[in-house]
This record gives structure tokens, sequence and C-alpha cells, in this order.
């Protein structure tokens, strides 16, 4: 441990060890089977047999679901909690910002084309 | 004015005061991060373009009556089994790749080479899983611009996809559908066997010692790093495709 190559690093993966033992990592594990249950019970059990029809409010809860298991990966399995912030807001700032943006101009083309499309026979065959 | 120069001959001890390593990472683990973002872009422009297609049709395939085969047990009536499993054996691939670099943070090597055996075991079912998949739906008809209603005219191709849709039928929906669910997970298959393909380095590296006479074992970390990636982008797949 001690003969780090970096050894600015060292403190940093010290306080590691403690944070990541085996139990966290099943703990997570099972939080991610927890998760991932959940979105097929509601697949399948709700959305499958009828009981709720697919919409705007299954796909939000679907969304949501998935962006909590999203957190657990990289915040645990990938270690983003245990490094410092200025790294977080670093590496997260840009790629958010842009994924927010590219989402939001996509669906406003998308509900553009929704417009267009079906004015033409091809579309709708 | 003595007490000025004092000020300023005094060392200055903050992170970002010279001499030190802010981020507290090694160089090439802070590289491999913004890697990963930047392959998230990649991803995130596939997916948001899948979801405006999808938001522009006026209908689409339902996921749950494509996938419904479970190879060996059963051809149909099974909606979403098989990538149930597939998510399941990626998810523990990711557990097994934690467990290996928590195992190189105590430099136990024979607990190293274990779990990365198991993730590249993991990694290898699901890489067999998909190309299984991929084969069963090449045989209903569906491939990369192709459906099973290809060559077909009128009232025939409303049939042929009769059972991939609840609501209105649409042969340019369902080719958008194939295209794009090949291309997607294709990409992502790619990334797996690059992970792989990583995994087998760096096992063999362990096994020949070489991290052990570096004293660390932070390019195991950085390869789990790129292992968690993929299993995250599944989550996001597995939800656009097959859920939503």
């Amino acid at each position: 441990m001690k003969n780090y190559q970096n050894n600015e690093a060292i403190d940093v993966q010290d306080q590691e060890e403690a944070e990541m033992t085996p139990k966290t990592i099943w703990r997570v594990f099972f939080v991610l089977l927890g998760l991932t249950a959940l979105e097929f019970i509601i697949a399948l059990g709700f959305v499958h047999t009828g009981i709720i029809s697919k919409g705007p409010a299954v796909i939000i809860i679907y969304i949501v679901l998935t962006i909590a298991k999203a957190f657990y990966i990289i915040a645990y399995f990938m270690h983003l909690k245990f490094e410092n912030m200025a790294f977080k807001l670093c590496l997260g700032i840009m790629p958010i910002a842009l994924m927010a943006y590219i989402t939001i101009l996509v669906l406003i083309e998308g509900n553009y084309l929704k417009g267009v499309y079906h004015i033409w026979e091809l579309w709708t065959q | 004015m003595s007490t000025n120069l004092k000020e300023l001959d005094r060392v200055k001890t903050g992170p970002w005061n010279g001499g030190k390593s802010p981020f507290k990472l090694e160089y090439g683990k802070i590289m491999i991060w913004f890697f990963l973002a930047s392959d998230a872009l990649t991803f995130t422009g596939f997916l948001v373009f899948y979801g405006a297609q999808r938001y522009a049709h006026l209908t689409w395939p339902d996921a749950d009556k494509i996938f419904q085969s479970v190879p060996l047990i059963a051809d149909s009536g099974q909606p979403l089994v098989f990538v149930g499993i597939m998510t399941f054996i990626l998810i523990m691939s990711s557990v097994t790749m934690v467990l290996a670099v928590e195992a190189g943070h105590r430099n136990s090597k024979p607990e190293v080479v274990k779990w990365l055996l198991w993730t590249v075991l993991g990694g290898l079912c699901f890489l067999g899983c998909q190309a299984i998949e991929w084969t069963h739906l090449n045989h209903m008809g569906f491939w990369f611009g192709r459906t099973p209603a290809d060559s077909m005219e009128g009232a025939q191709i409303a049939e042929t996809l009769q059972p991939y849709f609840t609501g209105d039928i649409s042969l340019v929906s369902a080719k958008q559908f194939s295209s794009l669910f090949f291309a997607i997970t294709g990409f992502h298959g790619v990334h797996v066997t690059i992970g792989l393909i990583l995994l087998i380095i760096v096992l063999i590296r362990t096994i020949n010692n070489t991290y052990e006479r570096v004293g660390h074992y932070l390019m195991v970390e950085k390869v789990g790093l790129y292992w968690h990636f993929v299993d995250l982008v599944w989550v996001f797949v597995f939800t656009f495709f097959y859920l939503i």
C-alpha cells in the first residue's frame, strides 16, 4: 500500500479501503438487484398483463429507477462518491449539461417530426 | 511591510497552491474517467435518437412481444425473461470486478486472479447470450434495416407484423426499431468485447506478477472503471429497449 508511485494518492487510498469493504459491495449489489426486480415487476406484473397501460407515468418511473441504478453504479462501484468534490465537478458538469441539452433538443425535434410524419401515407403504413 | 513579506514567504499548503495533486487521483485514472465521460456522450447520442424516433412515430413495436424466447426452454411466451438473465449476469460480473479491485487494494494476488476470472466468465456469458439473442431475432426476420415483412405488400405486411404490435401496425416503425436495436446493442457488444480483451490482458499480467513488482494494482482499477461503464450503459439500453 505504501509503495504507491504517486505519493499524493496514499492518504486517499488508505481511506478508500475502509469505505469499500466486501460487505458494502454486496449491499450495493442487492440494491441494484432490488431495483431491477422492481422494474421487472412493473413491466411483467402490471404493464404486460394490462393492469396499467404504457404511458408517460410508467416511462417516468422506469427512468427514475434507471437513474437510481446508475447512481449506485457510479457512486459505489466506480467509486466516485469517495473522490474529492473538485474532481466530481470537473468530471460531471460538462457531460450532464450536454446530455440534458441534447435530450431536450432532440425531443423537441421528435415532437416536430411527429407532426410531419403522418401527413404522408408512407409513415403510417 | 515586514508582515506583508512574511505573508508572501509563508509556504502555502492549500490543495490548489502548486506542487500538489488537487484531485488526489493517479493520472491514468483521471484519464480513463474523462474517456468514459466522452464515451457516455456517444451512447447518449444513440439513445436520445432512439427516443426521438420512438416519440415521433405514432406506433412502435412492443418489446415484450418481440423478446419472448428463452433458449433451450421456450420459443415464445416468456417475455423479457432472457434479457433479465443477461442483466443479472452483467451486474454480477460488475460485482466480481469491484471485489477484484478491493482485493487489489489489499495486494492479494490470488484473490485478484480469482475475481478477475469470474469477471471474464461473466463477460463471456453475456456475449454468448447476446449472440443467441441476435441469432434468434435474425431467424425471426429482424436484422440491420430488415423486418420480417420486407418483401411483402398490402395486407400481408400488417398480418406478418401483427404479433409485434399492440396498437396500429407500421412497417417503418418496425424497421426503425430493428435497425436501432442492432446498431445500439451491437455498439454495446463491441464495448463488452473490448472490455473482455482488456480484462484478459490484465489477468495475464496479474498472473505474471507484473503488478506485484510495480507494487500496486491501479491497472485493475482502471480496467474496472471501464467494465462498470459497460454495465452502466447496459442499464440504460435495457430500460430504453426492453422496458419502455
